[in-house]
C-alpha cells in the first residue's frame, strides 16, 4: 500500500490525489475576429507534483498538477494495452507517464499519471476540493518521491542523435 | 595524562569533529576532536530566490461550459524493453 488517506483539514503536499479538479481547455480561438476564446471544462483526476518544502513554506499560492487517468479507461479507448501497462509502463520505462497501482480501501483504480498533461490550480481552490471530499489519498514518501524523480527526468533528459554504435 | 599517551594521541591527526574508536581491556573507548574549528561556510547565506508573480489585472471574461477534453496521446512502447534494463 503506497498511500494513505490524509485528513480533511490536513494541509496539501506533493503526491495528494484529487477527483473533481476542474481543468480547463481553449476549444477555439479566432485571433483575427477579435471574439473572445471558447473555454470548456472538465472534472479530472490530478495528482500534485509541487515539492512538499515549497508548500510547507507557504511561498507559492498555487500548486502544480498532473492529470491522472484510470488505466482501464486507456485500455478500453485503445490508447493502451493491458501488456504495456503491465510491462514497460509499471517499470517505469516510459518518459513522461507513471503508474499507480489501486487501492481497494481508497477507492482508487490503477491509474495512470500523464506527466505532459500539467496544470496550475491555485491553493484555495484545492482546499475547497479537500473540504468537500474530493482529496482522495496521498502518495507516500519514497513512492512520491520516485514519481518526482520520473517528472525530473522527464524534462531533463538528453536525447541523442542516434544510439552510440558498439563493436 | 602523561605524555606517552599524549604523544600517541597527536599521532591519529584527527581532523575536527573526527572520532575513533578503541578497545581498551574489553570495553570501547571513544577519542574525540570537538567541532570546535568554524566552518569556512558560516557566513555564507544559502540563497533560496523566489518570485510569486502577481496576477494579471487586465482580463475578459468569459463563459466556460463543460465539455469533455480530449484523453491524452498514446505513448511510444519501445518493443526491446527488458525489466532489468535501469
Amino acid at each position: 500500500v503506497i498511500y494513505d488517506a490524509p485528513a480533511l483539514d490536513a494541509p496539501i503536499d506533493q503526491g495528494d490525489l484529487f477527483v473533481e479538479c476542474p481543468i480547463l481547455a481553449v476549444t477555439a480561438f479566432h485571433p483575427t475576429l477579435g471574439q473572445p476564446a471558447n473555454v470548456e471544462f472538465e472534472p479530472r483526476r490530478v495528482v500534485i507534483l509541487t515539492q512538499t518544502c515549497d508548500l510547507a513554506n507557504a511561498k507559492t499560492t498555487t500548486a502544480n498538477v498532473a492529470e491522472v487517468f484510470d488505466a482501464s479507461v486507456l485500455v478500453d479507448e485503445g490508447k493502451l494495452k493491458a501488456a504495456e501497462i503491465r510491462g514497460p509502463l509499471r517499470a517505469g520505462r516510459i518518459w513522461g507517464w507513471y503508474f499507480l497501482p489501486a487501492d481497494a480501501n481508497l477507492g482508487l483504480p490503477e491509474m495512470i499519471v500523464d506527466l505532459r498533461r500539467l496544470h496550475t490550480i491555485r491553493l484555495d481552490l484545492l482546499r475547497l476540493l479537500c473540504q468537500a471530499g474530493h482529496r482522495t489519498g496521498r502518495i507516500q514518501p519514497l513512492y512520491r518521491e520516485h514519481l518526482a524523480k520520473h517528472f525530473a527526468d522527464t524534462f531533463s533528459r538528453i536525447g541523442l542523435p542516434r544510439p552510440y554504435e558498439t563493436m | 595524562m602523561n605524555d606517552t599517551l599524549t604523544q600517541a594521541l597527536a599521532e591519529l591527526h584527527l581532523q575536527p569533529g573526527q572520532s575513533q574508536f578503541v578497545q581498551v581491556n574489553g570495553y570501547a573507548v571513544e577519542i574525540h576532536r570537538p567541532a570546535d574549528e568554524e566552518s569556512v561556510f558560516a557566513d555564507m547565506v544559502m540563497l533560496e530566490p523566489w518570485v510569486e508573480l502577481a496576477s494579471p489585472r487586465q482580463g475578459t471574461s468569459v463563459p466556460v461550459r463543460r465539455g469533455t477534453l480530449p484523453l491524452p496521446d498514446a505513448p511510444e512502447i519501445p518493443s526491446n524493453w527488458e525489466e532489468s534494463n535501469p
